[in-house]
C-alpha cells in the first residue's frame, strides 16, 4: 500500500504560559489578558502574517464554524470576554490565546507528518520564548494551568479514519492497548468506540518525564501499527463481503451525486463509504474533494457558505445542493 | 498509673490512637470510660477529631501568596491559579503528577551543543535584549545583559 487514507492528519499543540501572570482563569483584569494578546503579535507577525480573531468579535456561527474545522476548542469559542485567535493565512498554524493557558500554539499538516508539524510549531515556540520569559522550572518544565500538561506541554495527534476496525468491533482492543503506552484514543464524533464517521485521534496522554523526540516517536510508531492493523481489516471485509461491499459503498457515491436532501449524519456515513471505496480502489474519486466536503458541510461551516441562518431542514437541503454541485 | 480523668482510680483501660500519623494515648477507670463513652471506642468528640480538625485546617487555609489560589480551589478543580503554585502547593501536586504521567520530572531534551531547548531559549531573549540595549545606547543594561548571557553559555556545561 503506497499512501493508505488511514492516516487523516497530524497535529501538534504546545502549550506555553508567561512566566509573571496568574493563569487565564485567575486573570485580575482585561490587561492581563490585553498583554498576552499583545506579546503573540510581538512574537509571530513576523513569521507568517498571522490574523488577530478576537472570540468577542467574531459571531456566534463563525466561532463554531472555526471548531468544526479543529482550529479552536469549545472552551475558546465560548469565551468572549478574553479569548482570541492567531491563525496563518493558509490555516495550518494556529495559536489559541487566553484558554486553558496563556498560548496553545498548534500545527496541522494533511496525512502523515507530525514532524513537520512539529517543525513548524517549534518555531513559534522559539518565537515565543525569546520575546517573554516563560513559566518553566527544572523540575516541572513548562508549567500549565492544569498538572496533566506540564513538561514538554506537548501534545502530538493523528486523526485515523478506521472504518474496517469499527465494523469488526475492534476499536476497544485498540483503545486498551495504547493505554498501556500512556497514548489515548476517542472517537471524534460521538462517544466511546463505536464511532459515527469512524474518525479517532490518537494522541499522548503523558507529557512530563519523556523527551518531544520520545512522544513523536511513540505516537508516530502506534499510529503506524493501527495503520497495519485497519488496512488488514479492510482486505478481509473485501474478501469476506466481495459484491455486496462494492454494491454497498459505491451507491453511497451514488446518493451523494444526486441526493436533494442531506443530514449531517447521513453524510458522514456516506463519505466513511466513499473513503473506503477509494482505497479498496473500488471507485476513483478525488479524495481531497471529499474531505473538503465534509469540512464545508458541517452546519456552521455550510451556513457561512449560504451566507444566512437556516433552519436544520434548510441547511439540510443546502448541503445537499453544495455537494451536487461539487460532484457534478 | 491513676486515671487521666478522674485522677483517683488506677487506670485500667488503655486507650491508643494514631490519626493523620499523631499518636495520642488514654488511660482512664473503667467508670470514666464508661462515662466518656469508651464503649463506642470514641474519644470526647473533641478530642478524637482535633488533630484531625487542626491539622486540616491548617492545611486548607494554604494560599499561594501570588494569585490567591487557595488549597481548596485547587483540591476542587485540579488546577493551579499561577507559576508559583507549583511550589506553594509542592507537597500535592507532585502525587498527582506521578499518578498522571508516572514521573514527577522533566526530561529536558537536549540539543547538540548541549544546551536544552529552555537555555536556549532564554539566551536567545537575553541576546535581544542586548541588541534592544545597545540600539537605545543604554549601556550599563547592555553590560550586565552580556555578564548574564556568559554565565549561563559558561556555567550550565
Amino acid at each position: 500500500m503506497e499512501t493508505s487514507n488511514v492516516i487523516v492528519s497530524s497535529r501538534i499543540r504546545l502549550a506555553r504560559n508567561l512566566k509573571n501572570l496568574p493563569f487565564t482563569h485567575k486573570f485580575k483584569d482585561a490587561k492581563d489578558a490585553d498583554e498576552v494578546i499583545s506579546i503573540a503579535e510581538k512574537a509571530f507577525n513576523k513569521i507568517n502574517a498571522f490574523s488577530l480573531y478576537k472570540m468577542k468579535d467574531a459571531d456566534e456561527i463563525k466561532r463554531i464554524a472555526l471548531v468544526e474545522k479543529h482550529l479552536i476548542s469549545k472552551e475558546l469559542a465560548a469565551n468572549t470576554v478574553n479569548g482570541a485567535l492567531m491563525l496563518s493565512a493558509d490555516e495550518s498554524t494556529a495559536v489559541m490565546l487566553n484558554e486553558e493557558d496563556h498560548f496553545r500554539i498548534q500545527s496541522i499538516k494533511r496525512g502523515f507528518a507530525l514532524d513537520e508539524a512539529y517543525a513548524d510549531a517549534h518555531k513559534l515556540d522559539i518565537a515565543l520564548a525569546s520575546t517573554a520569559m516563560l513559566a518553566y522550572s527544572d523540575t516541572y518544565g513548562y508549567l500549565t494551568a492544569c498538572p496533566s500538561n506540564v513538561g514538554t506541554g506537548l501534545r502530538a495527534s493523528v486523526m485515523l479514519f478506521l472504518p474496517a476496525l469499527t465494523a469488526t468491533n475492534s476499536i476497544s482492543s485498540v483503545i486498551v492497548a495504547v493505554q498501556k503506552m500512556g497514548l489515548t484514543v476517542r472517537g471524534i464524533f460521538g462517544e466511546g468506540s463505536k464511532a459515527d464517521g469512524c474518525m479517532y485521534q490518537l494522541s499522548n496522554q503523558i507529557s512530563l518525564g519523556i523527551t518531544e523526540e520520545e512522544i513523536l516517536e511513540s505516537v508516530k510508531s502506534v499510529a503506524k501499527t493501527i495503520e497495519k492493523s485497519e488496512l488488514e481489516a479492510r482486505q478481509l471485509l473485501l474478501n469476506r463481503q466481495g459484491v455486496a461491499l462494492k454494491d454497498k459503498l459505491s451507491r453511497s457515491y451514488g446518493i451523494l451525486k444526486t441526493a436533494y436532501v442531506m443530514s449531517s449524519k447521513e453524510l458522514r456515513e456516506l463519505v466513511t463509504n466513499v473513503k473506503l471505496a477509494v482505497s479498496l480502489n473500488i471507485l476513483d474519486v478525488d479524495e481531497k474533494l471529499i474531505d473538503e466536503i465534509s469540512t464545508d458541510c458541517q452546519p456552521a461551516n455550510i451556513t457561512l457558505i449560504a451566507g444566512r441562518n437556516m433552519n436544520d431542514y434548510e441547511r439540510d437541503v443546502m448541503r445537499a445542493k453544495y455537494i451536487r454541485e461539487k460532484l457534478n | 498509673m491513676l486515671c487521666e480523668n478522674c485522677g483517683k482510680n488506677i487506670a485500667t483501660v488503655h486507650y491508643e490512637q494514631i490519626v493523620n500519623g499523631v499518636r495520642t494515648e488514654k488511660h482512664l477507670c473503667a467508670e470514666c470510660a464508661e462515662k466518656l463513652e469508651m464503649g463506642n471506642m470514641f474519644f470526647e468528640p473533641e478530642n478524637f477529631f482535633a488533630p484531625l480538625f487542626s491539622d486540616k485546617v491548617a492545611r486548607t487555609a494554604r494560599v499561594c501568596k501570588n494569585c490567591g489560589c487557595t488549597e481548596r480551589e485547587f483540591i476542587d478543580t485540579q488546577f493551579v491559579g499561577c507559576p508559583e503554585c507549583y511550589e506553594t502547593f509542592a507537597d500535592l501536586i507532585e502525587p498527582m503528577v506521578q499518578r498522571i504521567h508516572g514521573a514527577t520530572r522533566h526530561k529536558a531534551a537536549k540539543i547538540a551543543s548541549g544546551d536544552t531547548r529552555a537555555e536556549l531559549s532564554e539566551r536567545d531573549r537575553l541576546k535581544k535584549e542586548l541588541q534592544d540595549a545597545v540600539d537605545k545606547q543604554e549601556y550599563e543594561k547592555a553590560a550586565k545583559l552580556r555578564d548574564r548571557i556568559k554565565e549561563l553559555e559558561n556555567g550550565n556545561k
